[in-house]
């Protein structure tokens, strides 16, 4: 397959087909090492996934820039529910059977319920988010330092860490990232200490985390030049 | 996402949980509000329709078989939505392929060209891309649904699903040539 061939219609060859859902990781494992074997020896393969992944992160970007919708979203729902719990003879014989459940359980209702609120909170920030989520909460629990989590689930994943109470900084020039393959949370903490840079947010679907690395666009240059010679450190870099 | 979590937290709703609905509306709710911002680029709309996918789900979370994760499920709800909302918007009735080949003209991307980098022009190219080919692209890339569940969302065979995203990402790239960005593919 050339990317001449490719260029009018979609490809004879499964493979190139599937490659994004190889980089969302959707791919059974019989497929992905199908994928890899081929990445292995096509460099046009490779720099395909590359592209994939550029659009896979403004993909993410564009959809994290959507807000949250009002809250008066979910009280306008909450409203129609009751009024259908209302109209419904059966519904609201069941809603009062859950309700004096829930006041019967006393503390461990309430524990019960804030537990899935922040549950439901965390997943609410973006795809796959409860899981990292809980992940980063159980390390911020454990390491007082509170600063990074050991996230080790997902196909292929390297071992990542994030700073878990890193505050969301205004201004600066920020990039989206995905950590080496195998890379140890002293080299990552170290690297980023070493130039100056932090996480800020993540990880976001595709294993990307949102780093801050520099005070403004004068020093943009040199902190992609020092990110792009680091293939030790950091498989992919995107511009945000 | 846990599905088996979700599943449970259906069932409950089934049986009159409004608890259970809470806990799937916070876990769920700003996925299918993103997806429906994007499909009918309006946030008033996407919210109103965020109620009624819901609200669907409240009454017929009986119905839930749990062939599919509830988060595939809940965005071929909001799809259907979404669309039904598109049909009822026009004056006259609208042809669904025609529908799902517009493209929207709003944000030129040639006019963020002049004044922004490659990362802001592909985020323009990308909110230009058809109703068709931006649901594929989202729900691959942000949503990470599979190939299967995609077909399930989108209610088209899996080799369409492959061959749409395909279409989406050369028309993608056609939109990124147009402003200036030739990336050697496709």
């Amino acid at each position: 397959m050339t990317s001449a061939s490719a260029a009018a219609q979609p490809p004879d060859d499964d493979l190139e087909l599937l490659l994004p859902f190889y980089a969302a990781g959707k791919l059974s494992p019989q497929e992905a090492r199908r994928i890899e074997a081929r990445l292995a020896g096509d460099a046009e393969f490779r720099r395909r996934l590359d592209l994939i992944e550029e659009e896979r992160g403004q993909t993410v970007l564009l959809n994290d820039s959507i807000a949250p919708p009002s809250s008066a979203t979910r009280e306008r729902l909450f409203a129609m529910i009751d009024a259908d719990i209302a109209a419904t003879p059966a519904g609201r014989a069941a809603y009062q059977g859950n309700h004096d459940s829930v006041a019967a359980g006393g503390q461990e209702g309430l524990r019960g319920g804030l537990r899935a609120w922040l549950v439901g909170l965390a997943a609410a920030i973006t795809p796959r988010a409860m899981g990292y989520a809980v992940a980063g909460l159980a390390a911020l629990a454990v390491v007082q330092a509170g600063l990074l989590a050991h996230l080790a689930s997902g196909r292929n994943r390297p071992d990542v860490y994030v700073t878990a109470s890193a505050p969301v900084e205004p201004g600066g020039v920020h990039v989206l990232a995905r950590f080496a393959p195998g890379v140890t949370m002293t080299a990552v903490a170290a690297w980023l200490r070493d130039n100056g840079m932090r996480i800020v947010d993540g990880p976001k679907p595709g294993d990307l985390w949102r780093l801050r690395i520099a005070a403004d666009a004068a020093g943009k240059e040199a902190a992609m030049r020092k990110l792009q010679a680091s293939p030790g450190v950091f498989a992919t870099v995107l511009p945000e | 996402m846990d599905t088996h979590a979700d599943g449970e937290i259906i069932r409950r709703i089934a049986g009159g949980d409004k608890a259970a609905m809470m806990t799937l509306y916070q876990r769920h709710h700003l996925r299918v509000f993103r997806f429906l911002v994007r499909m009918v680029r309006n946030e008033a709309t996407a919210e109103e329709l965020v109620s009624d996918v819901f609200l669907d789900v409240w009454r017929q979370a009986g119905t839930f078989e749990g062939r599919s994760s509830a988060t595939t499920w809940l965005l071929g709800v909001a799809r259907f939505k979404a669309l039904s909302h598109l049909r009822r918007r026009t004056t006259a009735p609208l042809d669904d392929a025609f529908a799902e080949t517009l493209e929207d003209d709003a944000d030129d991307p040639e006019v963020v060209a002049q004044k922004t980098d490659k990362a802001a022009i592909m985020r323009a190219c990308l909110g230009r891309l058809s109703l068709e080919h931006r649901e594929v692209i989202d729900l691959v890339y942000y949503h990470e649904q599979g190939v299967d569940e995609v077909a399930r969302v989108l209610g088209i065979p899996a080799n369409t699903v492959k061959t749409r995203l395909f279409h989406a990402r050369k028309r993608l790239a056609g939109l990124l040539a147009e402003a200036g960005v030739d990336r050697g593919w496709p």
